[in-house]
């Protein structure tokens, strides 16, 4: 055999390999695929019904009061907070049977009477201002927590909540942000719940093996025995719900299909068409269900003089340059949308009128550089700031492109998380210029005074994020945040302003999916769009 | 020599860690924190000391206290963190190098002892593709086709046998085939000797002049390589660990980077400075099994000093 046949031979077995691991072939399904690990490992008998799910990250420890987005999944299995955000963006009450404003800022939460935790440790009002000082004390929470003046129990199961500069949507936030333990779980745990976790929760974690799984196992000792009480944070239809730590997301969306897994927490959307044809219509196997996360695609400008955007002309040049609508058609498959001003659909004080995509910075190619002529833009480099989440490298490289095209040079600025961070609060002004990044929030507006970063300059010495120092801004927000000024009208005067200056731009919203293989008939998720395992309708194997 | 390179790896990577930006404080209290906050945790955590204060505290808890330190964002030990991940990236590796003995070894024998024949240009074109194939392509191709399209492996993670059969291949691929061109040349040099042509002319068997005259003296660079390829092994193979979901050293030594989680990052460096040095003596004691001239030299050595002390 010469040299040539070989060769021949030996590229054709490896296109033939290649081409047989990208076929579509479903000839397989999940049970093919049956895994020994104990992370996947779903056998089940008489109705005990268990349900596998991924998550792409660890959570590193099981503190109620950790940081780090993607560990709330894990946190929802075990803690309980006072209230919770439903599907629907409403609020559902978990621990409290009700709450009232007792005068201005003043309020009182009232607890069930028969709380306990997993271990049997009652759950009182005590436990609830230890829970609040241990998450001030993490300080993972202090945007949430900053309104709280006091905390008092008035007795056993009555909370006074006293705030000071309340903020509309405070009180919501703080309810449904953080996690309660009992003190005595706390102490008894030995490392400050760091492996030792205890919650309130209908679950309780049996094992778990770090960065590869954790399993959850229904207790039957749910201290909420009125099923028609039960939130539907804490329903517990499924006896045993396993995290597996899969770091990638096309692994995860193998998994599912293979059904090694039921559900993975991050689809993206290059992904969907897995599971669902263009209209979002499920294949057969699989759930779908749109989720109301109200995650947005946005630029932040730095306003400092040491920025070439401290020009507001220079601002709306690089908005003009964008094509919007492109970014969000190819960055997110069709599945997303340009958005007509810095606010999400999805948001609680939402309102159509907010948005206006004829008109907000629409895609001009000329306008935009009328403006880049107004701002004596004389080539020097604009330096762009990418947050390490979601899709932002992708339209970053987009927006990049265009602004290339309008003449203006520009720098990708990608690192991982902590130099991220560390660039970002950099007091100079020097560093960035804009920032690319993805932001989400439960309500909106909580979710717009936290994107601002707290224009009341009480955060940083170097004003706020963006170094703005705008005594209009400051006025119009303070109006739009107060509990008894807030209104549809004062935010969309905010925004008005936020627009006429440029200090901010939203760039798109997608629609984002969830998706559960053929063993859950009834998808559940919150209102960040994360999956309710306990809630889920799920057949046993 | 194993002492000055440990204490200049942990010098260097505790300087690195110290001039590179980002804020480990930052990093743990994400973006809600206030200012305030973020300077109290830095100062706790003694990120506010001088370069020289902060480093030889590092290098008391490293060498005197002997403690790789707790982990920021997980606060857990960094060496249980490590030893628990450690058995997964050793059997990755160990595995990976088993491959490269079983299979890499015979390839460039046949290949050296055919030369220019059809099973020497057989087995350059399997090292070429061998080489040229990136690993995580090839892993996830696997995952495609004996996962998705096949569903006779599982995909991701960790528990048994069948786990570890397409992280090893796609892991060792490029291994083996380098592995088998070293011996290739390794072996045309040493048959070309003129030890081998006094064995050939005294009529000594071509099987015994290639097993026990020529395949000793091939291995020696051969086990040098496939050493070093395991001691860095053993700091884990991020690709494969990422694509199937390996909770390894690889991976763990990342997630601390990209948080900034500097015990993570200086404990285990360190911890795999040491071991990377255990590797690369348990190979220098190798050449004395297999090369009886380093054995002598050894010997040698050792009598002269008996010689010298009498």
């Amino acid at each position: 055999m010469n040299r040539k046949k070989i060769l021949t031979l030996i590229l054709a077995l490896t296109m033939l390999f290649a081409l047989a691991a990208c076929s579509d072939d479903d000839s397989s399904d999940g049970e093919d695929s049956e895994s020994d690990s104990p992370a996947t490992d779903s056998t089940s008998s008489d109705g005990y019904t268990t349900l596998t799910l991924a998550n792409r990250t660890d959570p590193g420890n099981y503190s109620p009061y950790g940081s780090g987005g993607e560990r709330v999944v894990y946190e929802n299995m075990l803690y309980e907070r006072l209230a919770s955000y439903t599907y629907e963006g409403e609020i559902e009450l978990v621990l409290l049977t009700d709450y009232e404003r007792v005068e201005d800022g003043v309020y009182h939460l009232y607890l069930y009477d028969y709380i306990h935790d997993t271990e049997g440790n009652p759950f009182t009002a005590s436990d609830v201002i230890f829970s609040f000082e241990k998450a001030d004390a993490s300080g993972s929470y202090a945007d949430i927590l900053a309104p709280i003046a006091s905390l008092e129990a008035i007795d056993d199961y009555t909370v006074e909540l006293t705030m000071e500069n309340e903020r509309a949507g405070s009180l919501d936030a703080i309810m449904c942000s953080i996690n309660m333990v009992t003190e005595a779980a706390w102490i008894d745990s030995g490392d400050d719940m760091v492996k030792n976790a205890v919650g309130t929760s209908p679950y309780a974690m049996v094992d778990f093996v770090e960065d590869n799984y954790v399993t959850y196992q229904k207790t039957n000792n749910y201290w909420q025995t009125d099923e028609s009480l039960v939130a539907t944070r804490s329903m517990a239809n499924v006896d045993e719900v396993t995290w597996v730590i899969i770091y990638d997301t096309s692994a995860s969306a193998i998994a599912v299909e293979t059904g090694e897994i039921d559900h993975s927490h991050t689809t993206s959307s290059e992904n969907y068409g897995l599971y669902m044809d263009e209209d979002g219509n499920a294949y057969d196997g699989y759930q779908a269900k749109i989720s109301n996360s109200n995650m947005m695609y946005g630029m932040t400008f730095n306003a400092s003089e040491n920025s070439v955007c401290a020009d507001v002309n220079m601002r709306m040049a690089i908005c003009y340059a964008i094509d919007t609508e492109a970014i969000a058609t190819n960055v997110f498959k069709g599945y997303g949308r340009a958005v007509g001003n810095y606010v999400h659909p999805a948001y609680a004080d939402y309102v159509p009128e907010m948005e206006d995509l004829d008109n907000y910075f629409r895609y001009d190619v000329d306008k935009a550089k009328e403006h880049l002529e107004l701002a004596g833009y004389d080539g020097e480099t604009v330096k762009i700031l990418v947050a390490p989440t979601g899709s932002t490298p992708a339209v970053a490289t987009l927006i990049q492109a265009y602004l290339d095209a309008v003449g203006i040079n520009c720098e990708l600025m990608e690192y991982e998380s902590a130099t991220y961070y560390s660039y970002l609060y950099e007091e100079t002004g020097e560093v960035w210029d804009f920032v690319v990044n993805a932001v989400q929030g439960a309500s909106g507006v909580e979710y717009l005074w936290s994107i601002l970063y707290a224009n009341d300059n009480s955060l940083y010495d170097f004003g706020s994020l963006q170094h703005i120092f705008d005594d209009e801004l400051q006025t119009l927000y303070e109006e739009m945040i107060g509990v008894n000024t807030n209104s549809t009208e004062t935010v969309m005067n905010f925004l008005d302003y936020l627009n006429e200056q440029c200090y901010q731009y939203g760039i798109l919203c997608f629609d984002k999916y969830s998706f559960a293989g053929s063993k859950v008939t009834d998808l559940q998720l919150n209102g960040l769009g994360h999956i309710i395992p306990g809630a889920c309708t799920v057949l046993p194997d | 020599m194993i002492i000055p390179v440990i204490l200049g790896v942990a010098v260097l990577i505790f300087t690195i860690m110290y001039f590179t930006p980002g804020d480990a404080a930052r990093v743990m209290l994400a973006d809600n924190a206030t200012q305030a906050q973020v300077e109290a945790l830095r100062e706790d955590m003694g990120l506010n000391d001088s370069y020289i204060v902060q480093l030889l505290r590092f290098l008391k808890q490293m060498f005197i206290d002997f403690d790789l330190g707790t982990s920021y964002i997980n606060q857990t030990s960094v060496m249980s963190d490590i030893l628990m991940r450690l058995p997964r990236t050793a059997i990755l590796a160990g595995m990976c190098m088993l491959m490269q003995i079983i299979v890499a070894f015979p390839l460039g024998i046949t290949a050296a002892v055919h030369q220019n024949k059809w099973q020497d240009q057989l087995c350059t074109i399997i090292v070429m593709i061998g080489q040229a194939i990136p690993n995580f392509w090839l892993a996830l191709m696997m995952i495609l086709l004996f996962s998705n399209t096949l569903g006779w492996l599982p995909s991701f993670g960790v528990g048994s046998w069948r786990h570890w059969i397409m992280p090893i291949i796609a892991a060792s691929i490029g291994g083996v085939s380098t592995i088998t061109r070293q011996t290739r040349s390794q072996m045309l040099e040493v048959i070309r000797s003129d030890y081998v042509v006094t064995a050939r002319a005294k009529g000594v068997s071509e099987r015994s002049i290639r097993y026990r005259h020529a395949l000793p003296n091939t291995l020696i660079p051969v086990i040098t390589g496939m050493g070093t390829a395991f001691g860095t092994a053993l700091g884990g193979s991020v690709v494969i660990e990422t694509a199937f979901s390996i909770p390894g050293v690889g991976k763990y030594m990342v997630d601390g980077i990209a948080n900034r989680d500097l015990p993570v990052i200086r404990g285990g460096v360190v911890f795999l400075a040491i071991l990377f040095c255990l590797v690369i003596l348990i190979i220098d004691v190798l050449y004395a099994f297999i090369d009886p001239r380093v054995k002598a030299q050894y010997e040698g050595q050792q009598k002269r000093r008996v010689k010298t002390s009498a």
